[in-house]
């Protein structure tokens, strides 16, 4: 093949410069000349270098997978192989890519008709409004003995309550997730409150607090605005899978 | 109300309102079905034209906005002293199909299609409102993952993404379809 002159272009990426070093060769993607378009690649690379353009690292990756791919096809391979054909995966590639690139120039003309449509931004009124809800006033009185009971003066802390002052304690929010998960079950709805009954310490009050924020996002619990939570829809849903550690220094 | 009457309301919310509204809250603010809301928001359409209204009803999704029509659009630019915004290059047009033909999609997927770094591009992009956050994907990493919002409908004129022009023929295999597990990289 003759040696091909180009301009210099800055290209996207390596497969932006094989695209076009496939069609100025005019060969198929699905049958390209290796030796000559990686030859003709390197030439492309080494004037870049002359003319102190950065080469970045994908350009060189690109380089090394077709010297490989040039590589294999030197190899002899017996007549009945079934190995695919080393150039299929970089041919797949180079087509969706292609195949992208026409769907820009097709998104072009209708991206320069649509940017003279104009429109206003939203009127800044007044969205707070004095609140309007009505409720009973036993539930003031309420909140304020639930408030006052939790004032119960706590029991002189235990020696075991110490023995993580100086070690981290790792809590998994996994754990109490499960945790939380199997008394809902037994109980069937319960209320906030109690999802937290038995915790002592504030790194487990923070893992269960954390995990029934990420098993109401997964949907398997749900938090009803009585303050109760029942289970979610999916009811067979699985346990929760991440790998969660909590660390509190 | 009359018709008249109704899509006198419908226009002052949409004014108001100034972004696209879905149409289902138009339908409560007015007490209306959605095919009477459909009727009354076509009169409203059609009345802007008759009286060649420098506004026109655009339908995106399943939303309504009220926009300047675009032959007015320079006469705006002047009197307001603001810039056509700069077309996109070849490259943001690139993203914006792999997200708009793909949609949901991750960083690491638009990059691995294009074989480079769409980083900036992709936030370029969603400053402009083109595309925005939609979710993570559920794989170790949570990476982000990306759709189009109903401003990149407008800006290429279209009210869903079924009128997308059909993607061109792969030449050669299977279409990778957006992994639900990625390979790391």
């Amino acid at each position: 093949m003759n040696s091909v002159t180009f301009r210099l272009e800055a290209f996207e990426g390596p497969l932006d410069l094989l695209l076009h070093l496939i069609s100025v060769n005019k060969v198929q993607i699905d049958d390209i000349p290796i030796a000559d378009i990686l030859s003709q690649y390197m030439d492309y690379l080494e004037s870049m270098a002359s003319f102190d353009m950065e080469i970045t690292s994908d350009f060189l990756v690109m380089a090394a997978q077709l010297v490989l791919i040039k590589s294999r096809l030197l190899l002899p391979r017996p007549k009945d192989s079934v190995e695919e054909d080393p150039r299929m995966s970089l041919a797949q590639r180079l087509a969706v890519y292609q195949q992208f690139k026409e769907a820009a120039l097709l998104l072009r003309p209708m991206s320069e008709a649509g940017c003279d449509y104009i429109s206003r931004l939203p009127s800044p009124l007044q969205t707070d409004k004095p609140y309007n809800g009505r409720h009973h006033a036993s539930l003031l009185t309420k909140s304020l003995s639930l408030l006052l009971g939790r004032e119960k003066p706590k029991p002189p802390a235990m020696p075991v309550a110490f023995s993580h002052a100086l070690t981290r304690k790792h809590i998994r929010v996994e754990d109490e997730a499960k945790r939380v998960l199997a008394l809902l079950t037994s109980k069937g709805q319960m209320t906030l409150s109690e999802a937290f009954s038995g915790v002592t310490d504030r790194v487990t009050a923070v893992a269960t607090f954390l995990a029934l924020l990420d098993l109401c996002q997964k949907h398997h619990i749900y938090l009803a605005e009585d303050n109760t939570i029942a289970t979610g829809s999916s009811d067979d849903a699985p346990p929760p899978s991440d790998e969660k550690e909590l660390v509190i220094a | 109300m009359n018709v008249a009457e109704l899509s006198a309301a419908a226009e002052a919310i949409l004014f108001a309102a100034g972004d696209p509204l879905p149409l289902e809250r138009l339908c409560m603010a007015l007490s209306l079905q959605e095919s009477e809301l459909h009727s009354v928001l076509l009169h409203l359409k059609d009345q802007l034209e008759e009286r060649n209204s420098g506004l026109c009803l655009l339908f995106m999704d399943n939303k309504a906005q009220l926009c300047t029509r675009p032959a007015y659009a320079e006469a705006i630019r002047l009197a307001l002293e603001t810039r056509k915004p700069p077309s996109l290059t070849q490259t943001a047009l690139e993203v914006l199909s792999i997200v708009a033909y793909r949609q949901p999609v991750t960083k690491s997927f638009v990059e691995q299609i294009r074989g480079v770094d769409s980083g900036y591009t992709l936030s370029s992009l969603a400053d402009k409102g083109l595309i925005e956050e939609a979710g993570r994907l559920e794989v170790p990493g949570r990476p982000i993952l990306y759709k189009t919002t109903d401003l990149f409908l407008r800006t290429f004129g279209i009210s869903s993404l079924e009128e997308l022009p059909p993607l061109p023929p792969d030449t050669v295999g299977q279409l990778p379809l957006m992994p639900t597990e990625e390979s790391a990289g």
